[in-house]
């Protein structure tokens, strides 16, 4: 029988696997566009669909080692993959960020107007890909909100900017071709090629952000405190003593640890259901919590 | 002049009934020095009074502090009160389903009472 958890990993690895076939013909495709044209917006558009095919690599190779590498065993550990792709991608984006400013100033100031082969396969691309990419960015929202993750986030805002990115693209290339006599024309690729250099340090920056607030463990929050406090005073009369409580947040997991003292004079079975009872209530209050319950004598600090 | 960071707790015992006065904030910060007091009275005996009048701020540390020694003393099958909380003491309480455990009286001479009977 498949776990909850184990079906929604499987999910996310299939979801990826797909992303990752279709990032593989659109990085072949803006390669080809950029080396047979001279535009500006096209080496951007280049290296945003390389971002984003890298970005879907990692997180399917990561999801991949989530579902299977480590299995039960290493699931404290492999939660910060995730957030380790995605500073990665992050580092990647910035990068690209700074050959595309460094490219559009170095053509504003010696403007020319674009041409080549390549814009035609750029336009025919764009079109179907505005398509394909508005789809899959509906598809990942759903599921990031299904199951809230680093990963599943930074994949939902790239497929918004790729969608975007499309339309931007076609604006741009049509409007650099049907004026091609005006000087004027020479200056809206160089400045539509800033546009997605902005827009790629825009995603970049909140990537870093959330990514590295997620990679530091830390404890939870006062309300979830209370919350579990709350549980344990609703049954209140299942056990004897409090000795300690532990939780830390992980990415979007929860981990809860309580060490509680039973009544020696109880039968296993009843503090086993006690457990339960107590594991299952703060499990449901707590979205994404996994609550461990031990039997202690002793303080735990 | 207050300081709105501190915790002090005092105690005293009358006729083997131990009240114990709290002020301040019990928090993350104040409650392991809290901890150690506390435990050192308790031990000593078996009818408890502790006075929240001038506790003016408790966070979900305090919170498992008070549920610790309240477990603690019905372990031992002492009794413990808990007196003149303020507005938000008791609303700490009624979130955290303290209220369904606790013992609570509006001042000392109502705890006492309780106590005595």
């Amino acid at each position: 029988m498949t776990s909850p958890g184990l079906a929604e990993g499987s999910s996310k690895e299939k979801a990826l696997r797909g992303l990752f076939i279709a990032g593989l013909i659109d990085v072949c495709l803006t390669t080809t566009a950029f080396l047979l044209s001279n535009s500006s917006v096209l080496l951007a558009d280049f290296l945003k669909t390389a971002i984003e095919f890298i970005a879907i690599t990692l997180s399917w190779v990561a999801i991949r080692r989530i579902n299977r590498g480590g299995g039960k065993t290493y699931e404290y550990g492999l939660g910060k993959l995730e957030n380790i792709s995605s500073l990665f991608v992050a580092l990647v984006m910035l990068l690209s960020f700074l050959i595309i400013t460094a490219n559009a100033v170095r053509n504003i100031i010696t403007p020319g107007h674009i041409g080549g082969i390549g814009l035609w396969v750029s336009i025919g691309a764009q079109i179907v890909y505005s398509g394909i990419n508005g789809s899959l960015y509906f598809k990942t929202r759903r599921l990031s909100r299904e199951s809230p993750s680093p990963l599943m986030d930074s994949q939902t805002r790239l497929f918004l900017t790729r969608f975007i990115g499309n339309i931007f693209i076609l604006i741009s290339l049509g409007l650099s071709m049907a004026f091609v006599g005006q000087k004027w024309a020479s200056y809206i690729d160089p400045a539509a090629s800033l546009v997605i250099a902005l827009s790629i340090l825009s995603a970049t920056l909140g990537i870093f952000s959330s990514s590295v607030y997620d990679l530091l463990d830390r404890t939870l929050e006062e309300e979830r405190q209370i919350m579990i406090l709350a549980e344990l005073g609703r049954h209140f009369n299942d056990y004897e003593e409090l000795h300690g409580i532990r939780s830390r947040r992980s990415g979007s997991e929860v981990y809860v640890e309580i060490f509680l003292e039973f009544d020696p004079e109880k039968r296993v079975s009843q503090v086993q259901e006690a457990i339960d009872r107590l594991r299952h209530s703060i499990e449901e209050k707590i979205q994404g919590s996994r609550v461990i319950i031990a039997m202690t004598t002793e303080a735990i600090n | 002049m207050s300081k709105p960071l501190a915790f002090e707790i005092s105690h005293h015992e009358e006729d083997g009934l131990h009240v114990l006065h709290f002020s301040g904030r019990l928090d993350a910060i104040t409650s392991p020095t809290a901890e150690s007091q506390i435990i050192k009275v308790i031990e000593k005996g078996d009818t408890f009074i502790v006075n929240l009048r001038d506790l003016f701020y408790i966070s979900s540390a305090g919170l498992r502090l008070i549920l610790v020694f309240v477990k603690r003393t019905k372990k031992k099958s002492a009794r413990m009160i808990f007196c003149a909380p303020g507005e938000h003491i008791l609303k700490a309480f009624e979130v955290s389903n303290f209220l369904e455990f606790l013992e609570i009286a509006e001042n000392i001479e109502e705890a006492v009472l309780k106590l005595r009977t």
